[in-house]
């Protein structure tokens, strides 16, 4: 009896119609590094934390606090110790809730202020570091590969939160990152709720996926 | 006998959203009109402003999304138009401005544009208006009172008596003040007779669904003679709701807005009754003293709700029809079958 051809990964079997062509989009800059994914996971931070640019920046480094250490814990955990896999999800739990709380503490000579208006959602990071870190399914061999995809993944962030509260700052105060640049008089009261941060969320969410489409077509042009 | 052409008789005239939006800026024009009678140029400066803020970010939109701007949609111009009638005439320029600019940039193109929009552009407008300038938008002028045309107005402002209504108040108004509208408000809702008769207009036109406003008021009128506001009872109470309130010019212009309402006629109507029991609640529950706007958002959330049961209703009627008839089996009818044979 012989035994079944095996697939070739990424292949279809001979005889049968080629796979649909790749969306476009995966094949643009910003698809590979997930920005998509992160605005999504930064929806909440950003409707109610990225008030200002102060607030963003407090959040961005309360991220990589929590997030650096717990990716480089993952990539120990995974591929240097012979520890099962589910010790992953408490341990990289407590070395972020550690972060965190050291965190509390460090930020406020930074960002006095930022931190009083984040609250409860400084601890919240700790949980979405594991979530990121432990769930992702990016595969790093190296301990360099686990803290560049961390910092990578904090830029994004802080891209994203950055420009919710540097627009949420402009319009609520007038202000940004403290500096006065339009009339005190002018003022939307509405921008520092929850639902402008969303709605400034989701345009900047257009906004990517716009250019990764002209990304994609220019890249199409230039192959031809 | 078999008619052969598809358009019958007795309709006059073919119904587009041209004409439908004419039929809104001519009623509108009426109400306009009397917010010039009550408050001077500065009302129809003020719609001015707004319809050429809208149109114009309605043409900016459309051209980034690629499409073709369609100069006859008048859509824009309706919306402009609406703004400024539910805020004071003292109101800052670039209230309704920015306000139209959320209503057509934010409520509407980002949507789809128009046909595709969930919520009603105005009313999220309105919303947005009140959430960001709330002391603005409920201080009003006393009608007859000069207002300048440009600029800050330096005139005293006062509240309503829908702000009376609110904390629990009894507004005492002759009933000769109520019936012209003569009371502080929102510029272009305290003349409820107009109004009123503006619906008339666009019901004979078929512009609006006569039984939608009616159900909608009626309810609020029957919850308001049960549950009555503050010190006041039976038809007092229906007499300060429906006069004193904004409900009126909701009903008639924007709770009968033909893209963010129900399709089918028993989906209309139990999209009215709903609207007006959730406008009552938050009237009575919510933090400011005019939550029409938002009631009538929360309800676009809920049309496709509404149209689902509705279909299902309607397939599940239509099958039993015909199965009483005995002329077919129902697994012969699906709900979009046209080709079904007319009741027997």
């Amino acid at each position: 009896m012989t035994t079944p051809r095996r697939r070739p990964k990424g292949k279809g079997v001979p005889g049968e119609t080629a796979f649909p062509s790749r969306d476009p989009h995966e094949d643009a800059f910003f698809a590979r590094s997930g920005i998509v994914a992160i605005t999504a996971l930064a929806g909440p931070f950003a409707a109610v934390g990225a008030t200002t640019l102060k607030n963003s920046a407090a959040m961005t480094l309360a991220l990589l606090m929590t997030l650096l250490p717990a990716s480089l814990l993952r990539f120990c955990l995974r591929e240097k110790a012979d520890l099962p896999r589910w010790v992953e999800v408490p341990l990289c739990t407590l070395s972020s809730m550690a972060m965190a709380c050291l965190g509390a503490v460090l930020l406020p000579r930074l960002f006095p202020l930022a931190l009083d208006s984040l609250g409860l959602y400084l601890f919240l990071f700790a949980s979405y570091s594991v979530v990121a870190a432990v769930f992702s399914e990016k595969k790093v061999r190296t301990a360099q590969g686990a803290a560049g995809w961390a910092i990578q993944f904090v830029l994004l962030f802080a891209l994203v939160t950055g420009m919710v509260g540097l627009v949420r700052e402009l319009l609520a105060y007038g202000q940004i990152w403290g500096i006065s640049l339009l009339p005190s008089s002018f003022s939307l009261e509405g921008a520092k709720m929850p639902f402008f941060g969303l709605i400034v969320l989701g345009l900047f969410i257009g906004l990517l996926r716009y250019f990764r489409s002209l990304y994609a077509v220019l890249n199409r042009h230039r192959a031809r | 006998m078999k008619l052969s052409s598809p358009v019958a008789p007795h309709i006059r005239g073919i119904r587009n959203n041209r004409s439908v939006m004419l039929d809104m800026i001519v009623t509108l024009a009426a109400v306009y009109f009397m917010a010039w009678y009550y408050y001077g140029q500065r009302a129809l400066l003020l719609g001015a402003v707004s319809v050429v803020t809208c149109v114009a970010a309605d043409l900016v939109c459309t051209l980034l999304r690629g499409h073709r701007p369609q100069l006859t949609d008048l859509s824009p111009v309706v919306t402009g138009m609406l703004l400024p009638l539910m805020m004071p005439a003292s109101i800052p320029y670039r209230v309704p401005v920015i306000a139209g600019l959320f209503a057509i940039c934010i409520a509407k193109q980002t949507f789809g544009g128009l046909g595709s929009n969930i919520f009603n552009p105005a009313a999220a407008g309105v919303a947005f208006a009140i959430v960001c300038w709330s002391s603005a938008m409920f201080a009003y002028p006393t009608p007859f009172t000069p207002l300048e045309t440009v600029g800050a107005v330096t005139a005293p402002l006062t509240s309503g008596p829908a702000y009376t209504l609110y904390i629990g108040g009894v507004p005492r108004l002759d009933v000769s003040t109520l019936l012209q509208g003569v009371i502080s408000g929102p510029m272009g809702t305290t003349n409820v007779l107009v109004i009123a008769a503006c619906g008339l207009y666009l019901a004979a036109r078929r512009t609006i669904h006569l039984l939608q406003p009616l159900l909608m008021l009626g309810t609020v009128a029957l919850c308001s003679w049960l549950f009555p506001r503050g010190m006041s009872e039976g038809l007092t109470a229906v007499v300060n709701e429906l006069f004193f309130t904004p409900v009126v010019f909701f009903g008639v212009f924007l709770f009968t807005d033909p893209v963010t309402t129900p399709m089918r006629s028993v989906a209309k109507g139990l999209y009215a009754i709903f609207s007006g029991i959730l406008c009552v609640l938050l009237t009575r529950y919510g933090g400011y003293e005019m939550m029409f706007p938002f009631a009538l958002l929360l309800m676009n959330a809920f049309v496709p709700l509404f149209d689902l049961a509705a279909e299902a209703y309607c397939t599940r009627e239509r099958r039993r029809t015909y199965e009483k008839a005995g002329t077919r089996s129902s697994d012969d009818f699906g709900p979009d079958d046209d080709d079904a044979p007319a009741q027997a």
